[in-house]
């Protein structure tokens, strides 16, 4: 492992920048291509990180270690990147995926008792090691289909893992609304993989 | 009684925050009768990916090649930071 320490011994300390880019580079950027799956945003993110960091360096007290502040800063951006990504998406002709779970249609999927109409199936074990990748792929697949506001939803909760109570501050909406947003988007991407996922048809699987 | 509806929507629910006592005997009672409706919330837990026992997501983000920062990414980033330095 190569550390990076700044020359403070012969009295020139690197630039700020310059000393973040080479201690916290790579982790940020591993941090963000985690999430993004992307080596070119993950880059941009990055980017955007240092500048906001750089603008507000005056701003930072020294509270949080840098590394921590940081990441937090580099968090947003995600965040924000995600947005805009999915608002973007909506110009796109994206067709979503199954008719069944629009914005009023969830009461399509159970009778007028409440109950399923095509019940679940069971999907054996995905965790097994040969099924893992295969139900990665069609996850990957099935979130690509999701309606813009299913995916925000579901990538603001579930891939940057932060709390309720954060991303509806972030998106000003209350935690019912939120609430209802994620079961929605849970619904479809659980049609879509039922759909999709080749090991549905295995010969477990009833 | 809860109807499959209803329990659906409070799984989704206690994903991501906890639910009443109440709710959770409601879910629980539920579930013990209703085998569709414990498929549906195995298959619920598959896709909380941040879930504490929800190894495979996590593995799978940790099996991604360990990346570092390209280069030139590194220097153009380094350009931009500087540009706004001096």
């Amino acid at each position: 492992m190569i550390s990076y320490k700044h020359n403070q011994d012969d009295g020139v300390p690197l630039p700020d920048p310059e000393r973040w880019l080479q201690d916290y580079g790579d982790y940020l950027f591993k941090y963000a291509k985690q999430r993004l799956r992307d080596a070119a945003h993950s880059e941009d993110v990055v980017q955007e990180t240092f500048v906001s960091a750089l603008k507000a360096r005056e701003r930072y007290a020294g509270l949080a270690s840098e590394k921590t502040w940081l990441t937090s800063i580099l968090k947003r951006k995600i965040i924000d990147f995600i947005r805009t990504q999915v608002r973007e998406s909506t110009t796109d002709d994206i067709i979503a995926l199954s008719d069944a779970v629009t914005e009023s249609g969830i009461d399509d999927l159970f009778d007028h008792r409440g109950s399923w109409i095509r019940p679940p199936q069971d999907w054996g074990n995905p965790y097994k090691s040969l099924n893992t990748s295969q139900f990665f792929k069609a996850f990957e697949y099935c979130f690509g289909r999701l309606k813009p506001s299913f995916a925000r939803a579901f990538s603001l909760k579930e891939v940057t893992g932060n709390s309720n109570e954060e991303i509806c501050n972030e998106l000003g909406i209350t935690t019912t609304n939120f609430s209802v947003q994620l079961y929605r988007a849970r619904m479809s991407l659980r049609l879509c993989l039922e759909h999709y996922w080749p090991s549905v048809n295995n010969k477990d699987a009833k | 009684m809860l109807t499959c509806k209803d329990v659906s929507f409070k799984i989704s629910k206690s994903l991501d925050i906890k639910l009443s006592l109440s709710e959770r005997i409601m879910v629980k009672t539920h579930l013990l009768m209703c085998k569709s409706c414990r498929r549906f919330s195995s298959q619920m837990q598959l896709l909380h990916i941040h879930s504490k026992d929800n190894k495979m997501f996590l593995d799978n983000l940790e099996e991604q090649p360990k990346e570092n920062l390209p280069e030139d990414a590194r220097q153009r980033i380094m350009r931009r930071l500087d540009k706004l330095l001096y």
